[in-house]
């Protein structure tokens, strides 16, 4: 298989990602993805996407595949945190996409393979949580940040902890606040 | 509204305060501490109300929320007493991995089902049906009394569904929640699950999910596994690359919240998105086994990727370490099952089972004669060397054309000698006999084992129909698989004048057979050759040399040039040899898998149908696969009769089915005509002898049987007996006439030997060797139950015969004399309800033995009752009709 980049220096990348260097995630993005979507366009060549074959298990073959596994930790956090963006990009995508068709404008077709990824339907809400955390990012990154991580990432409090160099009991004092924020933000929309 | 960042961590560092004060006293704490600022103060005060709500999307992340949508959003549960087919629903039992399961109510058989439906919004999916039916097909395919029964696969009210046998009982997990279980305890379970695996993978299917979960525990021990929704046929079915490599991986973190839970039973290739095959089984089966015998998982982690960490990397603890007491040998077990590399584990569930066998049996032993924990027992040796032939099926070998064309000459060259001057054969006082035995694999490669039997059978095959030639069965050279030789002891065991050895070697592209003739009276051999085939150019040759092969004998050979339409399909033949194979060493139900493999690609092979008819009732009769199946028999044998009008076992076969199934009537004929075209064939010979034991006509039933051991001292040597010795009271010749084998059939009739001849403890030891030799086996059910009511443990015997006769009425399978056996067992037992209910059936059923009716020691406690009698007469009636009609 074709590889981008070999494994250290993915390991490289990530690390610098996690010590701070915004320019790395820009070159880490583009990686994961393909990886991903290769994946997931084996899964519709197989044909079978059912409902077993999603994001999640196939974030976790991309991490098998493109990184390392003596890498530590940190860095796997780091990784994960990369495609709990990517993810949260493709779902949010997707479900703009649903939503035009369904107002019968020329639906901008989502590719099959990306299908994989989301499943047959849009979770409910999926575009008003998005717009919600963009909100919340102009008022504090970090809170949507750790939102994102859980929520698109499928990470725990101690991963979501250590991809934000962050303390897990800080995990939990910002998560209540940003719950709670949230929760107002996206009840306001619906009343 | 955007906030400055000193207005948000005002509101911010205000929440927390208020948080972190009882709820009472935070409206008066935040209106003192904003004062006038309104704003302020309703900001926080929202804030507060939200704080406690739920988030759907922050306690089930997005991602899961995605993958599961299918199946959760859609779920209408149906409600109890909705009719679905044949089927109504009695309740929920719970979600797997395609959708809901329920208990139901089979409508026209009156017995619980467990009917699985595709999710309403999957059913939509075309690609999710497909799915759907794979799986029924996969799993119906499967047919083992370690694996979930599926019953059908339908289409009604829209919906599609599953209905599958109904198991009660808890799931290993639920056993392992509640406490440790007892080494021996856990080694039954891993055996049975090593059996069902077994019984998958010949079939070419790898389960791919062993966990506790999937594995359930009835009341009576006997071990389910269940769910073989991911199940997949193994990528060695040539079949590599229609899944995916991620699809373990994705499997088993499907399900949000069993995240974690499925992983630790993965082995590595499918923690790393490879192919798998049966060896991710075996891995599976050993972290199952290793977490029965100390309690915890060997690979474990919070999360997924540890646990994945885990298995590529990590090294579990020793079991021995655990728990000091755990014997060497099963550590030694735990981590062949358990290496890393695929090469260095079981390289099939056979292989395992010998070894979990063998360590079960010690356990038995070691429990039986000393208290001390056998922690210091030497190792075994020669475990790993024993290659299991079946363990070598699932692989590919493409031979099948160089077969066809290896049976045709050495069929030439058998008849070449036999009959070199035009009428010896048919002139010759005596028939010839001839045993043509297993051929040796000379370069010890696994992967040909099952060749070597193979061929024999088919050329086998071929002889068997030729006048003046007396050929032994496939199933008495069986024997002699795997084994150095000595001709002269061959010869005089099978006795037979002519014994046809040989052996092949594979080099690259060629096979080399070579072959030779040998008369036993005196040594020298007749006829030697050496056959060169190569693979690739055979197909085209193969009508030319057979043509050519003819020929050159100027005989007439027109069915048996016929019967090599079996060739035309090189895949379809090798198929066919290898369902043979399977037969022969008992598994009906992969044998049946194979057979109609090789049906479907070539169904004008009459030797194929005739087989396949012989597995579906064998497995119907044996091990009580399903009514179905005669039909299936009766239409098998049939195709085989009009294809090839010549051919005398479909016509065998037959007659044994129609005396199984109560129509001994109809198989007299059938096989008295088949006598007449060919009078030395054993197994007619030995089919009449079984159809007038049914029928109460014991002498000629011995005299019969007696004629077919002499023709062919080893025929069906290893599933039928003379039992009419028994129903005579000659019970040192009954024992005579078994066979020294260590077979569950044999074994169990020992010991019924020896319970007549008072010989109790024998006889107990000998029923609990035949039941751990085959659970499945209903002789060995019946035999359990026997040595459980010698032990005192009548509870479990009458639960073991209600469970037996249960199945065999609702199933509709077993044969008559099979039900008298149960009848004579309930009698001992002292339940005369039981006994008399089960003789009406066996009478119904077909079998009218009345003279051992009225002597047979075991009925002595029933034989007063009114009930009795009536029995009695209706079985005297209708044996004098059959003497009348046939004697």
């Amino acid at each position: 298989m074709e590889m981008p980049l070999d494994r250290p220096a993915m390991t490289q990348l990530l690390r610098q990602w996690g010590s701070g260097d915004k320019a790395a995630l820009d070159e880490l993005m583009p990686i994961v993805y393909n990886q991903l979507h290769k994946l997931a366009s084996r899964c519709m060549r197989a044909e079978r996407p059912d409902n077993t074959l999603r994001a999640t298990a196939l974030v976790h073959e991309a991490y098998l595949r493109l990184i390392d596994s003596e890498v530590d930790w940190q860095d796997r956090v780091h990784f994960f945190a990369v495609s709990a963006r990517l993810l949260r990009r493709i779902l949010v995508d997707h479900a703009k996409a649903n939503h035009r068709s369904k107002r019968g404008g020329g639906a901008e077709k989502i590719p099959l393979d990306e299908a994989v990824l989301v499943g047959p339907q849009s979770p409910t809400g999926l575009l008003e949580l998005d717009l919600a955390l963009e909100h919340l990012a102009a008022q504090d990154k970090r809170k949507s940040e750790i939102v994102e991580l859980l929520c698109f990432g499928g990470l725990t409090y101690d991963e979501t902890a250590a991809a934000l160099h962050i303390s897990p009991a800080t995990v939990h004092r910002e998560l209540q606040m940003a719950r709670a924020w949230l929760h107002r933000e996206l009840s306001r929309g619906t009343a | 509204m955007l906030h400055s960042t000193q207005r948000w961590q005002q509101i911010e560092s205000l929440f927390h305060e208020c948080l972190a004060l009882p709820e009472e006293s935070r409206l008066s704490f935040l209106r003192e501490q904003c004062g006038d600022d309104r704003e302020l103060c309703a900001e926080v005060k929202a804030l507060l109300a939200s704080a406690g709500e739920p988030m759907d999307f922050l306690e089930k992340p997005v991602v899961h929320a995605a993958q599961e949508f299918t199946s959760a959003s859609s779920a209408g549960l149906l409600s109890a007493g909705t009719l679905l087919g044949r089927y109504e629903i009695v309740s929920f039992i719970g979600s797997g991995g395609m959708g809901q399961v329920y208990l139901a109510r089979d409508t026209q058989l009156s017995r619980k089902v467990a009917v699985k439906i595709l999710a309403p919004a999957l059913a939509l999916d075309e690609r999710g049906l497909h799915r759907f039916e794979k799986e029924a097909r996969a799993a119906s395919a499967l047919n083992h009394p370690n694996i979930l029964t599926i019953y059908e696969f339908g289409n009604a009210n829209g919906l599609q569904y599953i209905a599958s046998e109904y198991v009660e009982g808890p799931t290993l997990r639920h056993k392992l929640d509640a406490g440790l279980l007892t080494p021996s305890a856990a080694i039954d379970i891993a055996i049975q699950i090593a059996r069902a695996l077994d019984a998958a993978h010949v079939s070419g299917i790898v389960h791919r999910d062993i966990k506790p979960e999937n594995v359930v525990i009835r009341a009576d021990n006997l071990v389910k596994v269940v769910d073989f929704g991911i199940a997949k046929p193994s990528q060695s079915q040539s079949q590599q690359g229609i899944y995916p490599p991620s699809r373990a991986l994705s499997v088993s973190i499907s399900h949000a919240g069993v995240v974690v839970g499925s992983a630790r039973y993965m082995s590595p290739e499918q923690a790393r998105g490879q192919p798998v095959d049966p060896r991710s089984d075996i891995f599976s089966l050993g972290v199952v086994l290793y977490e029965m015998v100390c309690g915890k998982c060997p690979f474990d982690g919070e999360t997924v990727s540890d646990v994945i960490a885990e298995i590529l990397k990590g090294t579990p603890q020793c079991l021995t370490e655990i728990l000091p007491d755990v014997p060497l040998e099963l550590q030694k077990i735990v981590s062949k099952a358990m290496a890393k590399d695929r090469e260095a584990r079981y390289q099939c569930a056979q292989e395992m089972l010998a070894d979990l066998g063998e360590f079960a049996s010690r356990l038995h032993f070691e429990a039986r004669f000393s208290t001390r924990p056998p922690a210091e027992a030497p190792a075994k040796s020669g475990i790993t060397a024993t290659t299991s032939p079946r363990a070598q099926l699932v692989r590919p070998a493409r031979l099948s054309i160089a077969f066809a064309l290896l049976v045709l000459a050495i069929v030439g060259g058998v008849f070449a000698i036999f009959f070199r001057r035009p009428g010896a054969a048919g002139t010759q006082a005596r028939p010839r006999t001839l045993a043509i035995l297993p051929f040796r694999n000379l370069r010890q490669d696994p992967s040909l084992d099952y060749l070597g039997f193979s061929l024999s059978d088919a050329v086998i095959t071929e002889l068997s129909s030729v006048n003046g030639l007396i050929v032994r069965p496939s199933s008495s050279i069986y024997a002699y698989r795997n084994q150095a030789i000595d001709p002269q002891k061959a010869g005089q065991e099978l006795n037979v004048g002519t014994l046809l050895t040989g052996g092949f070697i594979k080099d690259g592209d060629d096979l080399r057979i070579t072959a030779q003739l040998i008369d036993l009276k005196p040594n020298r051999i007749l006829w030697r050759d050496t056959i060169d085939v190569k693979f690739d150019k055979l197909l085209t040759v193969q009508d030319r040399v057979s043509r050519e092969i003819v020929k050159g004998l100027e005989l007439n050979l027109s069915p048996a040039a016929d019967r090599s339409a079996g060739a035309a399909d090189p895949q379809a033949y090798e198929d066919y040899l290898r369902g043979i194979d399977l037969y022969s060493i008992n598994d009906f139900p992969a044998a049946i898998a194979m057979l109609e493999k090789s049906a479907a690609l070539n169904p004008n092979y009459a030797s194929t149908w005739a087989h396949l008819g012989k597995a579906y009732s064998a497995n119907a009769t044996l091990q009580l696969g399903g009514r179905e199946l005669y039909d299936k028999a009766q239409a098998a044998y049939e195709k085989a009769i009009t294809l090839d009008p010549n051919l005398v076992e479909p016509r065998i076969y037959m007659a044994n089915m129609l005396t199984d199934t109560g129509r001994v009537e109809q198989a007299i004929p059938l096989l008295r005509t088949a006598l007449q075209t060919t009078p030395n064939n054993a197994e007619v010979h030995w089919e009449l002898g079984y159809a007038y034991r049914f029928a109460g006509m014991l002498q000629e039933s011995v005299s019969e049987c007696e004629r077919a051991r002499q023709l062919d001292p080893r025929v069906k040597i290893s599933s039928s007996e003379i039992n009419a010795y028994l129903y005579l009271g000659e019970y040192a010749k009954f024992l005579q006439s078994l066979p020294s084998l260590d077979a569950a059939y044999v074994v169990f009739y020992r010991g019924l030997a020896e319970y007549y001849l008072k010989r109790a403890q024998q006889a107990a030891q000998d029923f609990n060797r035949a039941y751990e030799l085959k659970p499945d086996l209903v002789q060995a059910k019946i035999g359990k139950a026997l040595g459980d009511s010698i032990a005192g443990r009548r509870d479990a015997a009458l639960a073991l015969l209600h469970q037996t006769q249960d199945e065999m009425e609702d199933r509709g399978v077993g044969d008559a004399e099979t039900m008298y056996k149960i009848a004579q067992a309930y009698a001992v037992l002292g339940d005369k309800p039981a006994a008399l209910h089960a003789l009406s059936h066996t009478v119904e059923g077909g079998f009218f033995c009345s003279s051992c009716f009225a002597t047979d020691p075991l009925l002595a406690g029933i034989r007063s009752e009114p009930e009795f009698q009536r029995l009695s007469n209706d079985a005297q009636q209708r044996r004098n009709q059959f003497r009348s009609a046939f004697f």
